[in-house]
């Protein structure tokens, strides 16, 4: 019988054990984790551990919930991306806590914290309905999905997951892998962050931009990959700051080898850049466009309509600016102070949806 | 080995040494006379430009015949290629002379980030003969009575190449009254009825979009030698749906037609075209590779999903070597292509099929 109170004292408890580095299952977990093919970083994965284990306090818990649960449990298939640390933890919870039975599906990238994590907890609450299963089985097994992707993913996701192996001849495909409505799908599209500079930061607010750039080697959809800058504005600020973040959170070993096709082809365009010793971080001038992992692009403006015109047609997760600059700005969306990217709110939502609602509501 | 026994012999290869011995000649043509690629070369591989130190020598001497020059010059194995990011094309021309003495300028739809690649062609003719070439090896010389469907491409009127070779297609190898049938799907059941009439295979060239927007209206029983060629285009308008979904809705809507793919892209030259199993086959003059995006020094194995990379000898004037933004696994003689490798998409949480 699902209790809910017994469940968000359970994950609390869980949480204050997993908070202590050397505790076992995170320390086995952690191990497992950083031998995965991923570009996490020990730091880095100690900080995201660290900084969601923080948020599952009961009061938060219970805040965060409030009254919403199913009326009608069922299973809930949630495919984890595995792009950072910990990425899935806000679904599983959101599942449970709201008396759906959890069925997820790990990235190879990500493949042991989150069950780890959820495997301890059942030892604080053993009746806990949560499983672990390879993508088929949870395509097949789940009355109700939660999926991010890209478009192409979430397209093949849409069309019932026909199998993905090259066709027959004729052209044909196997069948479908799951039944499950659109009305009992929550599909997330790929998106990223946004920083917006009016040239009057302080040196401590680089600080806090760098984190919001560079943490997770430029992995995720809260990820700051696109930096608008008054033009004229000189960046050293800036990527002075990205300096001394790399000297606390130094660069996973393949990320100079990933941003070295991307300087290459900068310096061949003549196009303006810099980068940090050793290729730990790239930062490039030019059009508000996303570049690759780790790329930072350096986009000019005249005016903050120039912004504001330009964030309405991206997909943009959230955007990062100090309070004096988000007054100007018209973004809809989530705007947070700088050094707030990377450390999710329990109660944040991505892409702007609810995940309790869409679990309440079905 | 010339450049000008390429451009002559590049068609007609029929032992895969020439294609090294011409792959060999472009390259190290390239190197020399495009700044681009050079300069890419040099910062991402130092002991690519040491092999190439016979090309510097050659541009310094600014010697008005280089090509004998250039025969000195040895590359490092096939497998240790620089491919130059197709990004290239959409920031600087790309091109081994001045670009304002182009004959023809491409231009990608610019259906991704708005901001469109440009492909400066210096020769038309290389981009007809490998066009018209590799279709005739692929379907024949025909006569075809040719339907086109490309919304979306009308307004980028000549700067189109999908256009520019569907519209060489028809003059080369159509029938009189081949023509488009965008919005009217009346004119494709006329000519649906005169193929059948008068026994000449219709051959219909459609975007994804297009193709379904025909058969929205109404459903076709084309001829049993009929061929649907989709050149893509599955994001332009709406949502995007998978290429095994509009295969399927492709062949019910027209009657079991044979439905085909065509790749390319305004930045290559050459295209290729799927046999009715989604893996697609370059023509002899065009091989390929897939890499990892992060590393693409080294061709992945087969089944192994990775960045396709092309070698295109019909780029003998821009950059044969380009690596594109496609997602692709090798079968093999051809690759498959999965979907894109979009900068957005990396960064975002995207999860990977890798647990299928």
């Amino acid at each position: 019988m699902f209790d809910k109170r017994e469940l968000v004292g359970a994950v609390a408890a869980a949480a204050d054990a997993w908070m202590h580095p050397d505790y076992d299952p995170r320390q086995v977990a952690v191990e497992e984790t950083l031998e995965a093919p991923n570009t996490f970083t020990e730091e880095a994965v100690a900080f995201a551990v660290n900084q969601q284990m923080s948020l599952l306090t009961e009061e938060a818990l219970e805040a965060w919930t409030g009254s919403r649960s199913a009326s009608s449990p069922c299973t809930v298939g949630v495919l984890n991306a595995g792009n950072i640390p910990l990425v899935g933890l806000q679904d599983f919870l959101a599942v449970v806590l709201t008396g759906h039975r959890y069925l997820g599906s790990v990235s190879s990238k990500s493949p042991a914290l989150l069950p780890a994590f959820v495997a301890d907890l059942c030892r604080f609450a053993p009746d806990i309905a949560a499983n672990f299963a390879p993508l088929s089985e949870l395509l097949a097994g789940a009355d109700a999905l939660i999926a991010t992707g890209s478009d192409e993913t979430i397209a093949w996701l849409r069309d019932g997951a026909p199998d993905p192996a090259p066709d027959d001849g004729q052209g044909e495909t196997t069948g479908r892998m799951h039944d499950i409505p659109p009305a009992r799908c929550l599909f997330r599209g790929h998106s990223f962050a946004v920083g917006v500079l009016d040239g009057k930061e302080r040196a401590k607010t680089y600080e806090r931009f760098a984190e919001d750039v560079l943490l997770h080697e430029g992995f995720g959809c809260r990820n700051v990959a696109v930096m608008w800058a008054p033009r004229g504005l000189v960046p050293d600020d800036l990527l002075e700051a990205m300096a001394r973040f790399r000297g606390v959170f130094p660069a996973h070993r393949r990320t100079a080898g990933r941003l070295a096709m991307q300087r290459a082809l900068l310096e061949a365009v003549d196009a303006s850049h810099a980068y940090g010793e050793g290729l730990e971080f790239l930062v490039s001038r030019g059009e508000p466009e996303i570049q690759s992992p780790g790329h930072l692009r350096w986009a000019e403006y005249d005016d903050t309509a120039d912004v504001n015109a330009w964030l309405d047609k991206q997909p943009v997760q959230l955007v990062v600016a100090t309070p004096r600059v988000q007054k100007r700005l018209r973004f809809q969306g989530l705007t947070l102070t700088p050094g707030e990217a990377q450390r999710p709110a329990l109660d944040w939502r991505p892409d702007g949806v609810d995940t309790l609602d869409f679990l309440s509501d079905l | 080995m010339t450049i000008d026994n390429v451009i002559r012999g590049f068609t007609d290869l029929e032992r895969p040494a020439a294609f090294d011995e011409m792959a060999e000649a472009v390259l190290a043509h390239q190197y020399v006379h495009n700044s681009v690629y050079r300069r890419y070369c040099k910062a991402i591989y130092p002991q690519w430009s040491k092999a190439l130190v016979g090309a510097d020598h050659a541009v310094d001497q600014k010697s008005g015949d280089r090509s004998g020059q250039m025969e000195a010059v040895r590359l490092p194995s096939a497998r240790r290629l620089v491919f130059l990011p197709i990004e290239a094309f959409k920031q600087v021309p790309v091109t081994t002379f001045p670009p304002e003495k182009a004959e023809k300028v491409f231009e990608s739809s610019g259906t991704g980030s708005g901001v469109r690649s440009r492909h400066y062609v210096r020769d038309l003719s290389i981009y007809e003969r490998a066009i018209s070439a590799h279709f005739a090896g692929e379907f024949g010389t025909g006569p075809f009575l040719f339907a086109s469907c490309l919304p979306g491409y009308i307004e980028q009127g000549s700067a189109s190449s999908l256009l520019y070779m569907v519209d060489l297609l028809m003059r080369r190898f159509g029938v009189e009254g081949s023509g488009s049938v965008l919005g009217d799907p009346g004119h494709l059941r006329r000519l649906s009825d005169r193929s059948r009439g008068e026994g000449v295979a219709l051959m219909v060239f459609g975007a994804a979009f297009g193709l379904l927007d025909l058969l929205e209206t109404t459903s076709f029983s084309l001829p049993p030698d009929a061929i649907v060629i989709e050149t893509g285009g599955m994001k332009t308008h709406r949502r995007e749906i998978t290429r095994a979904t509009l295969h399927r809705r492709l062949r019910e809507g027209f009657g079991d037609a044979s439905v085909r793919s065509e790749y390319g892209m305004c930045e290559l030259l050459s295209s290729c075209y799927s046999r009715g199993d989604g893996i697609f086959h370059p023509p002899p003059w065009m091989r390929f590779q897939v890499v990892d995006p992060a590393y693409p020094f080294e061709s992945l194995e087969e089944g192994r999903e990775g960045a396709l990379a092309v070698l295109d000898l019909a780029n003998v004037y821009s950059a044969s070597a380009v690596l594109t933004q496609d997602r692709a696994v090798r079968r093999g003689d051809g690759f498959e292509v999965l979907g894109r490798l979009e900068h957005a998409e990396l960064r975002g949480c995207n999860f990977l099929l890798d647990n299928v």
